[in-house]
């Protein structure tokens, strides 16, 4: 079966299907730069390049499943439990294996090195262990899938629910970060761990806690993604590939600018599969990776 | 010197001798174990070659070895089967010598990201493009004897270890070995690290396309999702790493140790609990051994001989 090519529909576009447009990537976009903030307070602070990302929003997914399906919790209040079940899963591997790796390292590269191959076994692990639990099929769970409309936009509410956490928990994140001593101290650790260390800031407490927090970000994240999308234990490296794609963007520990690169990766996302058709989403979606992370050679 | 020169000919020749002759006395279930153990042996140490000395470490190999399948699976039709297998080098080498460049500059976790974007992205682009993949059927291929293309891959596997002990024993190998120590260090001591870096890449890209081309002819049938699989790019980097990335016999001690057990414990398969023991596996080495496998061994011994002495 061929997919039929369409060419440029610009004759047909309305006043109405553009506002539907801008909508639907601002919900999309908002959720991307959800996903690129997790990834962004783990790998700026720590180095840690967690390859898994996606896998930690795929078993947030999972357990939002769960106990949607076995126990009616609603994802509302299951987002809480996700949270904490991921950020403990975060700071408990930071204080079992990373910590290793953090103390041994003689370089920041090494740190990457090393993390990123340990993510990438865990990433084996998790995927498999979830794939043997709950079988490779691809499942979902329906919650907000009612649409409301005003002005002849419509947008579910799932959507509209994700935009605003998304917001919330972004403007949260840079609020701690500018005007708290704890957001200070992150910061400094962020520029120079050895120095931070001597000024008596205790960077091992600050990398857990970012950890903790990365992880719940994207735990609570998978929450999301599953309202809208389906939900398969393959699911992750597409998610994680879109984070790295977000952070490229943005610059890493750059978390106010994670807001705008996940806005723009979610409009050129739209936008493009618009104008070309829908088998071409993820396609554009690495080459806009693959450009972006060429042209801005930041090196290591 | 000499004389070390003719153990490690006699090394080298008893297993060639021993995989030459084994269709004649065993079955042909040995024979296709064999022939995926070489297979693992010519990728690993074909992006061991690149990637492992220069620390350029890309987990997207697979990208050239699906460029090499299609192009020999796509010409299989019109030309002979060698002919194919080396077209599919050649498309391979030129597709690297187009991308190396540019994905050359960026190291580090954006080398493994751009890496693994590229085999995601020409993955979904073959699927998108049905006139070559052939859509969701695949695309069927006229099929090789199974004995000839045996003997390809032995023979490659060969060629692969004798190229990555040439280049490792050169001022070329030193050169990319330096790179992974410190590149800056390696332009300021005059290594022209863009050049070195260029011609390792082309090298491991002809060698995954060859092997493409070679392995076009197993299966008499391609299909994306199958051909551009993560799970080879992710098994290749194990196997590497298991086994020590800076020595020739790295690579291969780590493919025999994972292909046999994968084989014999698990059937072969990709089984979810076998993944799980990778996973695991490797975790465990970049804790325990960051240096591989041969390297643990070494250290073990000159530990109990300084406990001797001491």
């Amino acid at each position: 079966m061929r997919i039929p090519q369409k060419g440029i529909r610009l004759p047909i576009l309305q006043i109405t299907d553009i506002f539907q447009m801008i909508i639907a990537s601002l919900a999309i976009g908002s959720l991307y730069a959800l996903l690129g903030i997790g990834l962004n307070v783990v790998y700026s602070v720590t180095r840690l390049v967690n390859i898994a990302h996606g896998d930690w929003l795929m078993l947030g997914a999972y357990l939002t499943y769960s106990l949607f399906s076995f126990y009616q919790i609603s994802p509302i209040i299951s987002l809480a439990v996700v949270g904490l079940v991921t950020g403990s899963i975060g700071g408990l591997l930071y204080k079992s294996l990373f910590s290793r790796i953090v103390h041994r390292a003689k370089s920041l590269a090494e740190v990457e090195v090393n993390s990123y191959l340990i993510f990438f076994g865990l990433l084996l692990v998790v995927e498999n262990l979830v794939t043997l639990r709950f079988s490779s099929l691809t499942r979902g769970y329906s919650w907000g899938a009612n649409p409301i409309t005003y002005f002849g936009v419509s947008i579910l509410v799932n959507r509209l629910f994700t935009a605003i956490f998304s917001a919330v928990i972004i403007a949260a994140l840079v609020v701690v970060m500018r005007a708290t001593w704890l957001g200070k101290a992150i910061r400094f650790a962020m520029d120079d761990r050895d120095a931070a260390k001597l000024m008596g800031v205790n960077v091992e407490r600050i990398f857990a806690l970012c950890c903790t927090i990365g992880f719940a970000i994207a735990g609570m994240a998978g929450n999301l993604v599953g309202m809208i999308y389906e939900v398969s234990p393959t699911m992750g490296l597409s998610y994680t590939l879109i984070a790295f794609t977000v952070i490229v963007l943005a610059g890493t520990g750059n978390f106010g600018g994670t807001l705008l690169a996940g806005l723009s990766l979610g409009f050129a996302e739209t936008f493009g599969v618009y104008f070309t058709t829908p088998a071409l989403r993820v396609i554009i979606a690495y080459s806009i990776l693959i450009i972006v992370v060429v042209l801005r050679r930041r090196g290591s | 010197m000499s004389h070390r020169k003719l153990i490690q000919f006699i090394l080298l020749s008893i297993p060639l001798l021993f995989l030459a002759t084994s269709p004649l006395y065993f079955s042909s279930y040995i024979v296709s174990f064999l022939l995926i153990l070489c297979f693992y042996v010519a990728l690993t140490q074909g992006w061991n070659m690149f990637s492992g000395y220069s620390g350029y470490t890309s987990i997207g190999y697979v990208a050239f070895y699906g460029i090499g399948m299609y192009t020999s699976g796509i010409l299989l039709g019109f030309l002979p089967y060698p002919i194919t297998i080396l077209c599919g080098g050649l498309v391979s080498g030129l597709v690297a010598m187009a991308l190396g460049p540019a994905i050359l500059r960026v190291k580090g976790i954006y080398y493994l990201i751009v890496t693994f974007t590229l085999s995601e992205a020409m993955k979904n682009a073959l699927i998108f493009w049905e006139d070559v993949s052939g859509g969701s059927f695949g695309r069927i291929i006229p099929s090789q004897d199974s004995l000839l293309v045996y003997y390809l891959i032995v023979a490659v596997a060969f060629v692969s270890i004798i190229v990555a002990y040439a280049i490792k024993n050169s001022k070329f190998g030193l050169g990319l070995f330096l790179i992974n120590d410190d590149e800056l260090a390696a332009e300021a001591m005059g290594v022209n690290t863009k050049k070195y870096k260029l011609i390792g890449f082309l090298v491991s890209c002809v060698f995954a396309g060859v092997i493409g081309g070679i392995m076009a002819g197993r299966f008499g049938y391609m299909d994306p999702r199958m051909i551009f699989d993560t799970a080879i790019s992710f098994q290749v980097v194990i196997m590497a790493l298991l086994g020590g990335t800076r020595q020739v016999l790295g690579p291969i001690v780590g493919t025999v140790l994972l292909v046999t057990l994968s084989e014999f414990v698990f059937g072969g398969q990709f089984v979810n609990q076998f993944v799980i023991i990778l996973g695991v596996l490797i975790i465990l080495l970049v804790i325990f051994m960051p240096m591989g496998v041969i390297e643990f061994v070494k250290s073990l011994r000159t530990k109990r001989f300084k406990f001797k002495v001491g």
